[in-house]
């Protein structure tokens, strides 16, 4: 087992109000030490406000830690993210584009695999119609299809969702939890703990912004169930 | 910039430019009109209203309003490109250049529609298509940094001191009127001509009249120091949109 990614005594501090240099410190995240092995599913766990999301962004790279180390073994890692950047008025064609690309997707990947994008959102009638058009599970639909383009080493999932109506739902949901039982190195955030059981390999346990506890899944999860 | 960014920013830009036109029921015919508009309101107040000026007035009216309002513009919307990209960069990483570069980039197609309009309008006028027309592309070249190098440095800093916004109108007014468009700052003299002559644009566009319409090849030291600002400007913003790169996500 090799680590692909390391979080060491990692903290971040928001400051109150609008000045990032001056204003009262909080620390939204204060000492995480997480490993991720390459392959592996690793849950993260704890109620809301724990900093769970902002964990997600230090480990995206959207933000930087406020302190601690951050060890990557040169992946890249990105968090799966719904309808980003859509703009009303392009079509779904031209979004998938757009959007596939912001993700991290080559240009030419996204042309290549555009067909069976749109089979799997199932809008082959209305692709070259603009989104504005779109009903909310439509755009729901394009919106994961897109997200399924991106190839990141490590995938960051904020809870398994499914989207659109109950049949897409199904089909999205499984898509996803293929993808996590797949070869891939993914990080799952979530609170519900039966999807914790089912797909993941070891968990970590995030409590106040400190990591508390990790490892085995089921005697990490049993403790955090003992205590809430 | 790898490769990927470019290619995004390009799409960026193309599929911008396609909502704007999509936007109304005219489309592209906007990108004619709406300069045609802006210049119209200029030329009736100025040339009719006023009765300023003397022979050649309009084109050399028009010259100086072309070229700053692609300045202008530019510089306006950079300033909130950042905030409003804020909802995009908290869910995917991106180098912050992007917000920026595509406004740059869709403002200069914008511009360059414009700027053949008004050749066309030269043509028409009665200016000679002359030799010195060449120095178009170079000055095109120019301006497209000095505009490059000043959105990045105030689209780095707004985010971080939201009061550049206001203060910016106000500059931006200032050296509108400051810049040339409505006189001829060459005949000033003294202490006045030197502190004009610290912004750019006055160079900028006393150089595009000196191609266009008097048939002379721009001054050379003036643009230099437009090409020196312009530098440094540029590696300024591109350094503090790097530094604060992943603290912008943060901000409220």
């Amino acid at each position: 087992m090799t680590a692909v990614l390391s979080l060491e005594k990692v903290g971040v501090a928001f400051r109150r109000g609008r000045n990032p240099w001056r204003g009262e410190r909080y620390w939204a995240l204060r000492d995480v030490s997480l490993t991720l092995q390459q392959g592996e599913t690793l849950g993260i766990i704890g109620r809301n406000g724990v900093g769970k999301t902002t964990l997600l962004k230090v480990i995206a790279g959207i933000i930087e830690p406020d302190k601690g180390v951050i060890r990557n073994s040169g992946v890249t890692a990105s968090m799966l993210s719904l309808q980003v950047g859509f703009v009303p008025l392009l079509t779904g064609r031209e979004n998938a584009v757009l959007s596939g690309m912001l993700l991290g997707a080559p240009r030419r990947q996204l042309e290549r695999n555009m067909e069976e994008l749109v089979a799997f959102a199932e809008l082959e009638d209305f692709i070259d119609e603009p989104v504005a058009s779109y009903s909310a599970g439509m755009r729901a639909r394009l919106g994961f299809s897109v997200a399924m383009q991106a190839d990141p080493d490590v995938l960051l999932i904020d809870e398994v969702l499914g989207v659109g109506d109950a049949a897409f739902r199904k089909k999205s949901s499984d898509e996803i939890h293929r993808r996590i039982r797949s070869n891939r190195s993914v990080i799952l955030v979530s609170h519900d703990i039966g999807t914790m059981r089912k797909l993941c390999d070891r968990v970590v346990w995030i409590e106040n912004g400190v990591s508390r506890m990790q490892g085995d899944v089921r005697q990490v999860l049993d403790a955090y169930e003992a205590e809430i | 910039m790898t490769p990927h960014y470019l290619q995004l920013i390009l799409y960026k830009t193309r599929a911008d430019l396609k909502v704007e036109a999509a936007r109304g029921y005219m489309g592209m015919l906007w990108w004619v009109l709406e300069p045609l508009l802006y210049m119209g309101a200029f030329y009736i107040i100025f040339a009719v209203a006023l009765k300023r000026g003397g022979e050649n007035f309009v084109p050399w009216l028009l010259t100086g309003l072309v070229s700053w309002k692609w300045f202008d513009t530019s510089v306006r919307m950079s300033l909130t490109s950042i905030s409003a990209g804020k909802g995009l960069m908290s869910q995917v990483y991106m180098p912050k250049l992007f917000f920026p570069a595509v406004i740059v980039l869709k403002n200069s197609v914008k511009f360059l529609v414009t700027l053949g309009l008004l050749l066309v309008f030269l043509l028409i006028y009665g200016f000679p298509l002359s030799l010195y027309w060449l120095a178009i592309l170079p000055l095109v070249g120019l301006q497209l940094l000095l505009i490059t190098g000043v959105a990045f440095t105030i689209s780095a800093l707004t985010p971080l001191w939201p009061d550049l916004k206001l203060l910016m109108n106000n500059v931006l007014m200032l050296m509108f009127f400051l810049s040339g468009v409505f006189f001829d700052t060459s005949q000033l003299q003294g202490w006045l001509s030197w502190l004009l002559s610290l912004n750019p644009m006055v160079h900028v566009i006393r150089a595009w009249r000196d191609v266009l319409l008097n048939g002379q090849w721009p001054d050379v030291p003036g643009l230099f120091y437009v090409l020196l600002l312009s530098l440094v400007l540029l590696v300024l913003g591109q350094y503090l949109l790097k530094r604060w790169d992943r603290l912008y996500p943060r901000l409220a």
